[in-house]
């Protein structure tokens, strides 16, 4: 018998198997340390993204075969789309009112009432119209905007959305002093600690950027929130949380803990990372190279997700997946970051050209939400700019 | 006749590669049109109206992705190496294992 034939086959698997396991990790790698030390590879992403934040996007360009969360997905697009605008202006300051003023282009968008509709319907009140009574908390609607406003006003002092941002952080805070639960609905009966961490950080960066000091109660809530909102053996965040009993209602889930710890680093940069940690052990794995977040942590009863989680395929999340990148940007784990970004980039097509750069699978709300991920600012950065900023 | 076996290892090598180009090629291809017509977007938003020709682009262009960066470096690299090896064996009449050959 010939050598080629007896060694063939397991020659062939052999091959097939190194190179499968190495070369498409370090082909989708490429580039990816540029996140961190190539300012251009931002830039290039928020010169993709304006097109999106300048086009008028409607309900209609969300197919999720549910008009409510075609709501949520045309305001969270340009929520975040101003948060990336943000972390661009802080680190990039020579280009900080290009910046500023593409956010307030999306900010603009949120403050239009159609923009509201998803939170009204639910609500069955208009948010803006209730900011002087506690009986409906809009969470949906006004931790979302009054994050993206106090982050605002801590680029621009003067910013013209001031009193809005005044208003609806008088608003939060009377809202969680008057709750039995020290926790904001974000619909009627329903408590969703991702969404409260939203709210958190809007307050709290609202009193850096002004006068107003919110820090004891902001201590009361976020002690309050690690009380209720932290599961203890995972160390995640609960997905949701019982209006009455403050007993949770889901499992501690992936995606509302790395989207949660994402917001929670602009105020409160220890619990992030105890979140971050807690996540990374729980939940971070990888296949051949690509980082793959889990929805659900081992010691779970598990699921089969939602939309906020995206599809759930063996336990492996869409949104936990792209959520942790900016958990591994702000924390500089370099390491899960690279694995993380492989997989968006297998899975999101990014394409270059003339200095743009965009996920071509992405669509909008997907390109906001990696512009917003792949912008996070370290720790260390924002809070040395906030203290600029002050001066 | 070695030249012959050795036109026929080029020919593999070739073939290989030429399967390879022709991919990478069709991927930019629809790589560039899904961003130029924005064909995701109008996946998500028309749902059932979408026109059948950006539904069957895109289903290519996933499949074409995931099949061009996880499969195609190793099943290359795994012809590569048979041809290798059939070559040197026929080149090479003492790396036959069994008289019986």
């Amino acid at each position: 018998m010939k050598t080629s034939t007896l060694l063939s086959l397991p020659l062939s698997l052999t091959l097939f198997a190194i190179v499968t396991a190495t070369f498409p990790a370090w082909w989708c790698g490429w580039g990816a340390e540029k996140w961190f030390d190539d300012p251009n590879q931002q830039i290039a992403f928020a010169a993709g993204f304006e097109k999106y934040a300048q086009t008028d996007l409607a309900i209609g360009d969300f197919g999720t075969a549910n008009e409510q969360y075609n709501g949520e997905w045309l305001f969270c697009t340009h929520v975040l789309g101003a948060t990336g605008f943000a972390q661009m202006a802080i680190q990039h300051p020579e280009a900080k009112d290009h910046y500023v003023q593409q956010m307030e282009i999306c900010i603009d968008k949120l403050l239009d009432e159609n923009m509201q509709r998803f939170d009204e319907k639910l609500w069955g009140s208009k948010a803006m119209e209730t900011l002087d009574s506690d009986t409906d908390h809009h969470g949906a609607y006004l931790a979302y905007l009054n994050f993206v406003l106090s982050l605002h006003r801590t680029l621009k002092p003067e910013s013209k959305f001031a009193d809005t941002n005044d208003r609806i952080t008088e608003a939060l805070t009377r809202r969680y002093e008057n709750s039995k639960l020290m926790l904001l609905e974000t619909y009627r009966r329903q408590i969703y600690p991702a969404d409260n961490c939203l709210a958190i950080a809007s307050i709290g960066l609202h009193s850096r950027a002004t006068d107003a000091d919110h820090n004891e109660l902001l201590d009361k809530i976020i002690s309050n929130f690690r009380e209720v909102c932290v599961d203890k053996k995972s160390g995640l965040l609960f997905q949701a949380i019982n209006y009455l009993s403050g007993k949770p209602v889901d499992e501690p889930r992936g995606s509302g803990t790395a989207f949660g710890l994402y917001f929670l680093s602009f105020v409160d940069r220890e619990f992030s990372e105890e979140l971050y940690r807690a996540a990374r052990k729980e939940l971070a794995s990888d296949v051949i190279g690509f980082g793959l977040m889990q929805e659900y942590p081992a010691s779970s009863k598990g699921g089969i997700g939602d939309v906020d989680s995206g599809p759930v395929i063996m336990n492996f999340g869409v949104s936990p997946t792209g959520f942790m990148i900016a958990g591994t940007h702000i924390f500089n784990d370099r390491d899960y970051f690279k694995k993380l970004y492989r997989t968006s980039v297998l899975f999101g097509a990014p394409l270059g050209t003339g200095g743009e750069w965009e996920y071509v699978c992405g669509g909008p709300l997907g390109n906001a939400i990696m512009f917003a991920m792949l912008t996070a600012v370290e720790a260390d950065q924002f809070e040395s700019q906030q203290e600029e900023a002050k001066l | 006749m070695s030249s012959k076996k050795e036109t026929t290892l080029l020919q593999s090598y070739r073939r290989t590669v030429l399967t390879i180009i022709v991919l990478v090629v069709v991927h930019y291809i629809l790589l560039r049109w899904m961003d130029g017509s924005n064909a995701f977007a109008v996946l998500t938003a028309s749902g059932k109206d979408t026109p059948a020709v950006t539904t069957v682009a895109a289903m290519t262009f996933v499949g074409l992705r995931l099949y061009l960066y996880l499969v195609v470096p190793g099943m290359a690299m795994a012809r590569i190496g048979t041809a290798t090896l059939r070559w040197y064996d026929k080149k090479t009449p003492a790396a036959q294992l069994s008289p019986t050959e």
